[in-house]
C-alpha cells in the first residue's frame, strides 16, 4: 500500500521523468568502457544540488541501476568491463557475442539486470528489516571467512590451466601489499613514492588489465575484422533453463549486497562460481554460456537492492555507490537511517518506486538500444579502439581527479597483454586485488579483537558457516575439474 | 600495418594530451570554464605579487579526501555561496589517494596567486610523520582561516553496560587492554583523539582500526566492538533513533544538537580535540590576496545562508579568521606531531 503510493507521489510530482532522463544517462555512462556506475552518479549528482530532493533522488536512482546493468555493455561487446562486477560476465558474455549471438546476449544481459534488480526490489519492501539484522551478525572474522571463500573461486574462474590462475592470483595479492599497512600505518613496498602510498587503485587497475590490454592485443594481430559468425545459438530456445540460474543468482545477489562491505563484484563472482557447480550435462561455462552471463548479471543487480537494506535502515553503505547516494542525501538535508521511514516516508516509498521504475526502464531501454549498441561496436576497430583508449585514460583519471592512476592503468595494459600473450587468465588477479584488502584487514582486526588469538575464531558459528560453504565449493570445483577435461 | 601505425600514434597522441591537462582538468560543479582558468595563470605571471588582484577566472578548491564527508560536505556547501562574495566561480576539485598525500602533495606546487585553495586540516601535520616519503611539507601552506570544528565524541550502543562515562572509564581501569574502540583509520583523528583520552585519563583500551565511521557504527550495532570514537555529526541519526549512545564529547563544552551530553572536561579529564576544516593558500601568497580571500571568506561562512546549510547537515561553524586560524594552528600543530608519534609508537 505504501509501495502504491511511492508510485502515485512520482508519477504526480513529475519524478517519473526524472527517472526516465536519470535511467538514461546512466546507461550510457556506465556503458561506456573505463566508466563505472559509481562515476555516473559522482559526474550526474552535483547537478541534482538545486533539484527539489525527490526529483534529485528519482533521478539519482535511475543513474545508479541502469548505471550498473550498462556496465554490462563493454563486458559483453568488447571484451572490456568496466567495473570489477561485470568482470565475471565477460567471461561467457563476450564468447556468447563473437559467436554471434550479439543481440541475444545483450537482451538477456539487460532483461536478467532489471528483473534482477525487482527480484532484490520485492525482497528489500519485505524482508529489509529481518535481513539487516543479518548484515550485522558479520564482524571481522566472517568478513575475513567471505575473503577466503572468494578465494576458493579462483580456481573455477582459471580456465584451461589452473596452475596459472593460481600463479596470477598470487601476482594480484603480491601486488595488493603495496601500500600502507592498515593495522600500522606504515608504507610498505612503496618504493619511495608518495603515490603508492594508499596501495595501487583498482578501478585505474582493471581498465588497464581489461580495457588497454584488449587494444594493445589488437594492435599486435592487426585483426581486419572481427570475424563474426551468423549462426544462432541453440541456448535460447530454451528459456525454461535459465529460471533456477535466475533466482540462484538475485537471492545471492540480495544477500551479499546486504552485508555492509560486500559489493557486486562479490555477488557476482560467487553467483558465477555457484552457477558453475549447479552446471548440467552441456552446459558450456567459460566458452560462452548464457546461464554465466545470467549468473553473473542479476546477481551484480540484485545488489541494488540488498544494499539499499543496511543504507535504509542503519545508515551504513552497502556498497561504493551507496556511500555516495548516502553523502547526497545528508547534502539535500536528509539523514539516511533508521529514523527516515517515520520522518520521511513519503521520500522513502517514492525512492523505492523509483527502483522499480528504474529497473523496468533498463529492460526498455535494453530492448531498444542494443541494436544501435551493436552497430556501434560493429564498426571496424580502428574506429572503435582509439575511442576505447580515450574512454580508458579518461575513467582511469576521473576515478581521483589523479594523473597517478593513469600511470597506473598503462602498467596494467601492459601486465594484461603480456598475460594474454603468455595464456594467463586475468580474472584471477583482478579477484585477488580486490579480495586482498578484505582479508587482511579482517583477519588483523579480529586478532586484534579476539588478543591474537586466531583459535577464537572457530568459536563463532557463523564464521565456521562461511568457511564450511569455502570449502565444500573447494572440493566440488576439484572433482569437477577432474571429471570434465578442460576444452578450449 | 597501417592500423597498427594509427592506433600507436592514436595511443600517444592522445596520452599525452591527457598528461598535458591533467593537472587543469576539474571535476564537478560543472559552470567553470577551462579555458578561462589557463589564461589566468600567464596573466597572474605578469604582474607578480605587486597586485592586490585576484587573478581573472575560475577559483579552485583542492580537497584530499573523497567526496560526501563532512569536510567535502562542508567545502562544496561554502563554495556555493562564497561564489557571489568573491565575484568569481568556485570550483571544488577531490583529489584523493594516500590519506591525503596525493591531493596536498599537488596543492604543494599550486602557484601562490589565489587562484587555488585548498582544505586545510590537521592531517598537514600528521601525515608526513606516518609517511616519510609525502610529496609536501607543512611549511608548503600558510592557513588563511577556520570554517568549523566538530568535536570527538565517545560512543556506544544503546543497550551497552556503559550507562555513563564514569562506568566506561572504571571498566578500562579495571581491564587494561580489554575494552575495544573503534577508529576510522588508523592514524585518523578519531584515532589521536583516543590516544589523547588514554593518555590524559590514564587509561588503556584496544585500538580497532576500521575504515571509516560507517564501519565502526556497524561493529559496534553489531555488538562487536565495545566503543568507537566520531563526531557526533557522523552519529546523529542513530543516537537519535535510540540505537547508540553518545557518553561525552571532547570539546570545550557542551554540544547545542546534544545539550545532556557531557564534556570530558567536566569530569576533570582536560582534552579539547576534534576535527578542525579551515581553507590554506599557498606560503608564498601575498598578504594582499590573502586579505582579499579572507574579507569574501569571511562575509560567506558569516551569511545566513551559509549557517543554515551546516545547520541541516548537523555540523558546527567555527569561524576563525586568518590572524586567529594561524595562531589556533600554531599551538596545534606539536600537539597533533606528538600525538601522531604516540599512536606510531604504540603499534611497534
Amino acid at each position: 500500500m505504501e509501495l502504491l503510493n511511492g508510485f502515485v507521489t512520482v508519477f504526480t510530482s513529475g519524478g517519473i521523468v526524472f527517472v526516465i532522463l536519470g535511467a538514461l544517462l546512466g546507461i550510457i555512462l556506465g556503458a561506456l568502457p573505463g566508466l563505472t556506475s559509481t562515476m555516473a552518479l559522482a559526474i550526474l549528482a552535483p547537478l541534482t544540488f538545486g533539484f527539489d530532493t525527490l526529483l534529485a533522488l528519482c533521478m539519482l536512482m535511475g543513474v545508479y541501476i541502469a548505471g550498473i546493468a550498462g556496465g554490462a555493455v563493454p563486458a559483453i561487446a568488447l571484451n572490456m568491463p568496466g567495473t570489477p562486477a561485470s568482470a565475471a560476465t565477460a567471461i561467457d558474455g563476450y564468447r556468447l557475442f563473437k559467436e554471434g549471438n550479439q543481440s541475444n546476449t545483450l537482451k538477456m544481459s539487460f532483461l536478467v539486470s532489471g528483473l534482477g534488480v525487482i527480484f532484490s526490489g520485492i525482497i528489500l519492501v519485505t524482508l529489509a528489516p529481518l535481513i539487516a539484522q543479518f548484515g550485522l551478525l558479520f564482524s571481522a572474522p566472517e568478513y575475513f571467512a567471505l575473503g577466503m571463500l572468494g578465494v576458493t573461486i579462483i580456481i573455477s574462474i582459471s580456465g584451461k590451466y589452473m596452475i596459472r590462475g593460481i600463479i596470477a592470483a598470487l601476482i594480484g595479492f603480491a601486488i595488493a601489499f603495496i601500500g600502507t599497512d592498515p593495522t600500522s600505518g606504515i608504507p610498505r613496498f612503496t618504493f619511495g613514492m608518495y603515490e603508492l602510498n594508499g596501495g595501487i587503485s583498482y578501478i585505474p587497475a582493471l581498465i588497464g588489465l581489461f580495457g588497454l590490454s584488449e587494444v594493445f592485443h589488437f594492435t599486435e594481430n592487426t585483426i581486419k575484422s572481427r570475424d563474426i559468425s551468423q549462426q544462432q545459438n541453440k541456448q535460447m530456445n530454451n528459456w525454461k533453463r535459465f529460471i533456477p540460474t535466475f533466482f540462484r543468482s538475485s537471492t545471492i545477489g540480495t544477500f551479499i549486497g546486504s552485508i555492509p562491505g560486500a559489493g557486486a563484484d562479490i555477488a557476482s563472482w560467487t553467483s558465477y562460481d555457484v552457477a558453475q557447480k549447479f552446471a548440467k550435462k552441456g552446459d558450456k561455462y567459460g566458452r560462452g554460456e548464457m546461464k554465466g552471463v545470467i549468473a553473473s548479471e542479476s546477481a551484480n543487480n540484485a545488489n541494488v537492492g540488498g544494499a539499499l537494506i543496511p543504507m535504509m535502515t542503519f545508515g551504513i553503505p552497502g556498497d561504493g555507490q551507496t556511500a555516495m547516494l548516502i553523502a547526497f542525501l545528508l547534502i539535500h538535508g536528509l539523514d539516511p537511517g533508521p529514523l527516515i521511514f517515520e520522518n520521511q516516508s513519503t521520500l522513502v516509498w517514492a525512492m523505492f518506486a523509483s527502483v522499480f521504475l528504474a529497473s523496468l526502464l533498463v529492460i526498455i531501454y535494453g530492448l531498444s538500444l542494443s541494436t544501435l549498441i551493436i552497430k556501434i561496436v560493429n564498426q571496424p576497430l580502428m574506429f572503435i579502439y582509439p575511442a576505447v583508449i580515450m574512454f580508458c585514460l579518461v575513467g582511469a583519471f576521473a576515478i581521483n581527479n589523479n594523473i597517478f592512476d593513469v600511470y597506473v592503468m598503462f602498467c596494467f595494459g601492459v601486465l594484461g597483454f603480456l598475460m594474454k600473450k603468455t595464456e594467463f587468465p586475468i580474472p584471477p588477479l583482478m579477484l585477488a586485488l580486490i579480495l586482498a584488502p578484505m582479508i587482511e584487514k579482517n583477519l588483523m582486526r579480529g586478532l586484534l579483537i579476539e588478543n591474537g588469538n586466531f583459535l577464537m575464531f572457530f568459536a563463532r558459528p557463523l564464521f565456521l558457516t562461511i568457511m564450511g560453504i569455502g570449502i565444500v565449493m573447494l572440493i566440488i570445483t576439484l572433482v569437477l575439474r577432474k571429471k570434465t577435461p578442460q576444452e578450449v | 600495418m597501417n592500423k597498427k601505425w594509427i592506433v600507436l600514434v592514436t595511443i600517444i597522441f592522445v596520452s599525452v594530451f591527457i598528461a598535458a591537462c591533467g593537472s587543469e582538468s576539474s571535476s564537478s560543479e560543472g559552470n567553470g570554464e577551462e579555458a578561462e582558468s589557463q589564461g589566468s595563470e600567464s596573466e597572474s605571471e605578469n604582474n607578480d605579487s605587486a597586485s592586490a588582484e585576484l587573478p581573472e577566472g575560475d577559483i579552485q578548491t583542492m580537497i584530499p579526501v573523497a567526496e560526501g564527508g563532512g569536510t567535502d560536505t562542508t567545502h562544496r556547501g561554502l563554495a556555493d555561496i562564497v561564489e557571489e562574495y568573491l565575484d568569481r566561480n568556485v570550483v571544488v576539485n577531490n583529489v584523493t589517494g594516500s590519506g591525503g598525500s596525493v591531493g596536498f602533495s599537488e596543492a604543494a606546487n599550486y602557484e601562490g596567486d589565489g587562484s587555488h585553495l585548498f582544505s586545510y586540516t590537521s592531517e598537514i601535520f600528521t601525515l608526513p610523520i606516518y609517511q616519510e616519503n609525502t610529496g609536501f611539507k607543512p611549511e608548503d601552506f600558510k592557513p588563511l582561516l577556520n570554517i568549523s570544528h566538530d568535536p570527538a565524541a565517545i560512543v556506544v550502543s544503546a543497550d551497552s553496560e556503559y550507562e555513563t562515562l564514569d562506568d566506561f572509564i572504571q571498566a578500562a581501569e579495571e581491564n587494561p587492554g580489554q575494552i575495544s574502540i573503534g577508529n576510522s583509520g588508523f592514524g585518523n583523528i578519531w584515532h589521536l583523539s583516543a590516544t589523547a583520552f588514554e593518555k590524559e585519563a590514564g587509561i588503556e583500551f584496544k585500538q580497532v582500526p576500521y575504515d571509516g565511521a560507517a564501519e565502526t557504527v556497524q561493529a559496534t550495532l553489531g555488538g562487536h566492538i565495545d566503543s568507537f570514537v566520531a563526531s557526533p555529526p557522523e552519529v546523529a541519526s542513530q543516537v537519535e533513533a535510540g540505537e547508540l549512545r553518545i557518553l561525552a564529547t571532547m570539546a570545550e563544552e557542551r554540544s547545542e544538537h546534544f545539550p545532556d551530553v557531557p564534556t570530558l572536561s567536566e569530569n576533570d579529564i582536560e582534552i579539547s580535540i576534534g576535527t578542525w576544516r579551515g581553507l590554506g593558500v599557498p606560503s608564498d601568497t601575498p598578504n594582499e590576496i590573502v586579505t582579499k580571500l579572507e574579507e569574501a571568506y569571511s562575509q560567506a561562512i558569516n551569511s545566513e545562508e551559509f549557517e543554515q546549510f551546516m545547520d541541516e547537515q548537523g555540523m558546527n561553524i567555527r569561524f576563525m579568521n586568518n590572524e586567529d586560524f594561524t595562531e589556533f594552528v600554531e599551538n596545534e600543530r606539536p600537539r597533533f606531531e606528538q600525538l601522531a608519534q604516540e599512536a606510531e609508537a604504540q603499534e611497534e
